[in-house]
């Protein structure tokens, strides 16, 4: 650990909210970063005020029923589905599912990721041996099979692929906090408020997570985007919600991914949606990295 | 080094055996049953409950898992319910294509991942720099299966400019020694097949490859930055050293650290961008058989299947581990 | 760097020129708008064919390749369900029914050699008869145990008595008791006749059963040698990428057709099968979807076939689980559901509504059975006149991971059928599985209230549609009723066909009085090829032979 970052970490210990308000501004002044913001801002709106916003509820029948649909025109900015459902306000309420699977499974992930990383970064000694190769194991199977063998075993249903999806970004979580941790626990402040007798918890709690947080935060708004992937694959390879009137993205285009030829509205939407959305978290989450840290390249 | 790679080595053993644990217990759990996968719509009672009973799956759970530890230790990975073909059989010729398709997209994804991230970092901020941010960006934000999607699409169907489906056109024989049909086609000498299954693999793979693709720009680029900045570059340019020579045995040397580990992180996202992607393809790897396992419950494949992918993860991080120690000497006397 | 750059464009650009002039996959011979003396077919399946031993399958993509290199005593006349003679020139029925003598074909050889003849006849009727252990599982020996019951073991009685060979060209099948089915069955690709050297040589009885239970074949009969009497004889098979066959040009009959290798390649997808189409990798598929009919249509360069409808689509009704063993739900559910609408649009012109559990064109179909219009307004009459408070909950299940051709879209017809309920009176419990094993499974199970499912038929018989369905009390249906269990014993086993058929149109109007389910449509299944393939008949059992298929 160099001087220059033990003065940095001694500034923050005395005035962390100077560190939050000088990665505010940085944020800021990102143009890219406010893209993010942007785009993901128009989705949240969407979500929130689906119910005003669109022009027709989500499973009521507008339209015939055909296998070719029809695309976009006569009063249906996006088309109909095989339902004869109006596409756009399907896509709409599906805004609300996918935001809500981004949050929920990633706040899974991270909320049990945090407690097995803190436990193995600070307590350390065996714990974290065995929590390191369960985390291990975990890895070593690729996480859209985890995720396939999880909602098999739980079956179909909007929670269990939240908890499954949340349950593959444990690892990443654990591991980031633990090598958060044990970089920290060396610091020269810790030893210095440990040498004055500083209770363990304390410090814990109220400096090194805090300090610790800021890579996490970055890794969830990431973590959050491939959530949102995940569970449209998941949905495409045929494990989505159970239930077949749901508007999730991923499900509406793997329910018409044959139907390539004849109705390519029904793929291209809600795909560009997707790519849209996980643009925008992306686009934040890279600038919260440049924010929090304009050193850190990688 | 040999220590480090033993030690290594070792260390996966307990790995392996929790997964195989892991995996027995799984497929256990699955409600349903191999019965009726054998007789579909025409099932009836007594002929589910006699296939049940020949089925063994009264014994108790440590006995089950000994023999199956037995057999899969001695080679038998049991029978296909859909094929009713040995496991092996099918994972030596399931196998093979995957590995080939995996080896295309990582070509794709560092053959031009690199020297994207080599030229963005050189020439940082500039147009090229940005739009080669925005298309990695672009790369990590497209769900694979869509990517597929659209390629298939546009450049097999509506343009024609490539088959759609499957691994080698079938009108054409081609002698199958190894498995990897590229390989075959070289070794017969058959230079149409060779183009052929070529032709196979280009939009699979660069569906595959695009994310491993961004991603490896990225660290590239990011690396490079990093190694530029540093005092014995600007040392050596200093000293009057011809660029280019400073560039390939100092820079890019030591970028190579980071990158070799994002390739070996990115073996796990091609296992799994392969299920999608194999799917979209109709391509008959290793992906597509154990989606399909899975969901018509084909016991014997979904063990042997998951215990392969994984076992086969693990030895890709342990190559990765050793490439690694070798190109930093530092980490191998830790 | 700059230099791999450049190499992977090179081969990138020189594999996109390649592609533009050569190798299209096109397997006409030279395409030049003449017939070929050895044209090569290659046709999209939708999967791999599971053995090629007849006796011990049941799926579709089997049965298909089996019917190219094996022929049977009789057969059908393409495209119908007539039975016609086959390796059998004629036969004579003894006066009492039990026993059928044929006069069987001279100078027809196996595949390998082997004569034809009474013994190979014989032997094969005899394997069948004596299997024993695993090969009686049903998974193995369906057809034989529903066509002839037991087995030589006894456990359970047997149609089948003996086989004899009195003189090389005449065989007599002998019977425990008369039947009216037996010639259609003997048409069926099951009892198609193997040689017997082969059978031996390759220890086609051989199977082992592994630790999972499995019984797989471990001769390599089925899978590298089949051998028959067929216009094409077995070649090669890679699974998962191609089942290559080529003409018997020792056929000891007329081949009509210009095939000279026929490739069955199977992809899953029907939308890729139609994207391998357009690109000229195959020249035809089967199982087209609906959605694609259009586009087929509208193609010059393809042609759309349709086989005749010889199946049901219906929503099952398990009356084990409350309310449905009451008739005025039943009865609501029947004009709840607008079944013209969901034949409309998701069938692409193909499908008619379905008012009784057999198609027209099956004997003893019912011109007079009691109809159920769409009526929601009567639907939700019908319910609160018998004392219920509307909506009535009921639970409804579908398959996922499937496509039949009565329910091409199984999701597609379950939420338009759920949509109606629920707009109308009911409130439904969503429920789904996968197909092969777990839906399959709680059907038979009587695990589901209202359960998407339906019938292709095997053979043109009454009895294998509602026989199959309704002779016997069944967990799926949940009903236990005398009166048309009886009907439908009397008419299986009444000899005389008009009263038969009379018998069975009686047992059609209880049946649909009773409205077990609500059959919703029968539909005429597609096919497509190129313009260039000429010959096809495509058959109501999918009993179609490649050798009278031309390509051009």
């Amino acid at each position: 650990m160099s001087i220059a970052e033990a003065q940095a970490a001694e500034l923050s210990l005395e005035r962390p909210s100077g560190l939050w308000r000088d990665a505010f501004d940085r944020f800021r002044r990102n143009p890219a970063a406010l893209v993010g913001v942007s785009l993901v801002l128009i989705f949240t709106i969407a979500a929130i005020f689906a119910p005003q916003i669109a022009p027709h509820p989500p499973n009521q029948q507008v339209g015939p029923l055909s296998t070719n649909p029809a695309g976009p025109g006569g009063g249906h900015v996006m088309g109909l589905d095989e339902q004869g459902r109006d596409l756009f306000s399907r896509l709409l309420y599906g805004a609300r599912l996918s935001l809500l699977v981004g949050i929920v499974s990633v706040g899974i992930g991270l909320a049990i990721g945090l407690v097995f990383g803190a436990l193995a970064g600070y307590v350390g000694g065996w714990v974290d041996t065995v929590v390191m190769r369960v985390m291990d194991l975990m890895l070593s199977i690729p996480s859209l099979l985890v995720a396939i063998g999880l909602v098999t075993l739980l079956g179909r249903g909007m929670v269990q692929i939240m908890f499954a999806v949340g349950v593959t970004t444990v690892p990443i979580f654990a591991r980031l906090l633990r090598g958060s941790i044990l970089g920290q626990r060396e610091a020269d402040y810790v030893l210095a408020a440990r040498s004055v007798g500083v209770p363990g918890r304390r410090l814990l709690l109220g400096h090194i997570l805090p300090n610790s947080i800021a890579p996490v935060i970055v890794q969830a708004t990431l973590t959050m985007a491939t959530a949102i992937i995940e569970v449209a694959g998941l949905s495409f390879l045929g494990l989505g919600p159970g239930d077949p009137s749901l508007p999730e993205w991923g499900k509406i285009m793997a329910d018409n991914a044959n139907r390539l030829e004849s109705a390519a509205h029904l793929v291209l939407f809600p795909g560009f949606a997707i790519v849209l959305t996980t643009i925008g978290i992306n686009l934040i989450g890279d600038g919260l990295r440049e924010a929090i840290d304009p050193k850190l390249k990688s | 080094m040999l220590k480090f790679i033993v030690r290594r080595l070792i260390f996966t053993i307990p790995i392996l055996f929790g997964l195989s644990i892991l995996v027995f217990l799984f497929v256990r759990a699955l409600p349903g049953g191999p019965a009726i996968a054998l007789l579909g719509e025409r099932a009836t009672q007594e002929s589910v409950e006699q296939i049940e009973e020949e089925l063994g799956l009264d014994q108790p759970l440590p006995v089950q898992y000994m023999r199956y530890l037995t057999n899969v230790l001695s080679g038998d990975l049991g029978s296909s319910v859909s094929t009713r073909r040995p496991v092996v059989d099918e994972l030596k010729q399931r196998f093979p294509a995957t590995f080939e398709l995996a080896l295309m997209a990582m070509l794709f994804a560092v053959a031009a991942g690199i020297p994207l991230g080599y030229i963005a970092a050189k020439r940082y901020q500039g147009i090229l720099d940005n739009v080669s941010l925005v298309g990695s960006l672009l790369g990590i934000s497209f769900p694979v299966f869509f990517l597929a999607l659209l390629l298939k699409y546009v450049f097999a169907v509506k343009l024609g400019w490539l088959p759609t489906v499957g691994r080698i056109d079938v009108t054409r024989s081609l002698e199958h020694p190894t498995g990897f049909y590229l390989l075959d086609a070289i070794i017969a000498g058959d230079g149409a097949a060779f183009v052929d299954v070529l032709q196979h693999l280009i939009l699979p793979a660069i569906a595959l490859g695009t994310i491993p693709l961004a991603i490896v720009a990225r660290i590239t680029r990011a690396a490079v930055l990093d190694v530029l900045g540093e005092d014995y570059v600007r040392t050596a340019r200093a000293k009057g050293l011809d660029p280019g020579v400073v560039d390939r045995r100092h820079v890019l040397r030591n970028a190579m650290l980071p990158v070799v580990t994002v390739i070996g992180l990115q073996t796990g996202l091609l296992l799994t961008g392969a299920v999608l992607t194999e799917t979209v393809f109709a391509y008959p790897g290793l992906g597509s058989w154990i989606l399909n396992a899975i969901r018509f419950r084909d016991y014997a494949v979904i063990q042997g299947g998951i215990l392969f992918f994984a076992g086969m993860f693990i030895f890709v991080n342990l190559l990765v581990d050793v490439s690694y120690a070798f190109l930093n000497p530092r980490i191998r006397y830790r | 760097m700059r230099k791999s750059l450049k190499l992977s464009a090179l081969v990138l650009a020189l594999s996109l020129i390649a592609a533009a002039c050569g190798g299209d996959g096109d397997g006409g011979g030279g395409g030049g708008g003449e017939e070929e003396a050895d044209a090569t077919l290659t046709f999209g399946t939708s999967a791999d064919p599971v053995v090629l031993d007849g006796a011990l399958v049941s799926d579709g993509e089997s049965l298909r390749a089996i019917d190219q290199i094996f022929e049977g005593l009789v057969t059908l006349d393409p495209g119908t369900t007539e039975v016609v003679p086959g390796l059998a020139e004629s036969w004579e029925i003894s006066d009492d029914g039990m026993s059928y003598t044929f006069t069987l074909r001279e100078g027809v050889t196996f595949h390998d050699g082997t004569d034809f003849n009474a013994e190979a006849v014989c032997f094969n009727f005899d394997r069948w008869y004596n299997f024993t252990g695993t090969f009686q599982n049903p998974s193995a020996s369906y057809y034989w145990q529903t066509v002839f019951g037991g087995f030589s073991d006894g456990k359970t009685p047997s149609l089948y008595e003996s086989c004899e060979a009195p003189d090389e060209t005449t065989a007599t099948l002998n019977l425990t008791k008369p039947s009216a089915s037996i010639l259609g069955a003997l048409a069926l690709t099951n009892f198609t006749i193997a040689s017997p050297t082969a059978l031996e040589e390759y220890d086609a009885d051989e199977g082992r059963v592994d630790e999972e239970g499995i019984f797989s074949p471990t001769g390599t009969y089925a899978t590298e040698h089949p051998t028959g009497t067929g216009p094409f004889m077995f070649e090669s098979w890679t699974r998962g990428e191609a089942l290559t066959m080529v003409r018997n040009e020792d056929y000891w009959g007329e081949f009509e057709g210009n095939i000279g290798t026929l490739i069955f390649r199977p992809i899953a997808e029907g939308s890729a099968r139609l994207q391998a189409l357009q690109a000229g990798d195959i020249q035809g598929y089967d199982l087209v979807d609906p959605q694609d009919y259009e586009t087929i249509d509208g193609d010059d360069q393809l042609q759309l076939l349709n086989r005749p409808a010889f199946n049901v689509g219906y929503v099952g009704m398990n009356q084990a689980v409350k309310p449905l063993d009451d008739i005025e739900v039943r009865k609501a559910i029947a004009h709840a559901v607008d079944r013209q609408e969901i034949v409309d649009g998701f069938y692409a012109g193909q499908g008619v509504v379905a008012h009784e559990f057999m198609p027209p064109e099956v004997v003893g179909y019912s011109e007079e059975v009691t109809q159920y219009e769409y009526d929601p307004d009567l639907a939700t009459q019908i319910l609160e006149d018998a004392g219920y408070t509307v909506p009535v909950e009921i639970d409804f299940a579908y398959p996922t991971d499937v496509s039949r051709p009565y329910m091409p879209d199984p999701q597609a017809n379950f939420e338009a059928i759920v949509s109606d309920l629920e707009e109308c009176c009911f409130k439904v419990d969503k429920k789904s599985a996968t197909w092969s094993p777990d839906y399959l499974d709680n059907v038979d199970n009587g695990r589901y209230g209202l359960y998407l499912l339906g019938w292709t038929g095997d053979f043109g018989d009454p009895d294998n549609f509602v026989g199959t369905f309704f002779q016997t009390e069944q967990p799926a249906w949940g009903f236990n009723n005398q009166e048309i269990f009886d009907a439908l014993d009397a008419a299986e086993v009444e000899t005389d066909p008009d009263t038969r058929e009379q018998l069975y149109v009686e047992a059609n109007n209880l049946i649909m009085d009773f409205l077990p389910g609500l059959p919703y449509v029968h539909t005429e299944p597609g096919l497509a090829f190129t313009a260039n393939v000429t010959g096809y008949r495509p058959s109501p059992v999918s009993l179609e032979p490649f050798s009278i298929v031309t390509v051009e």
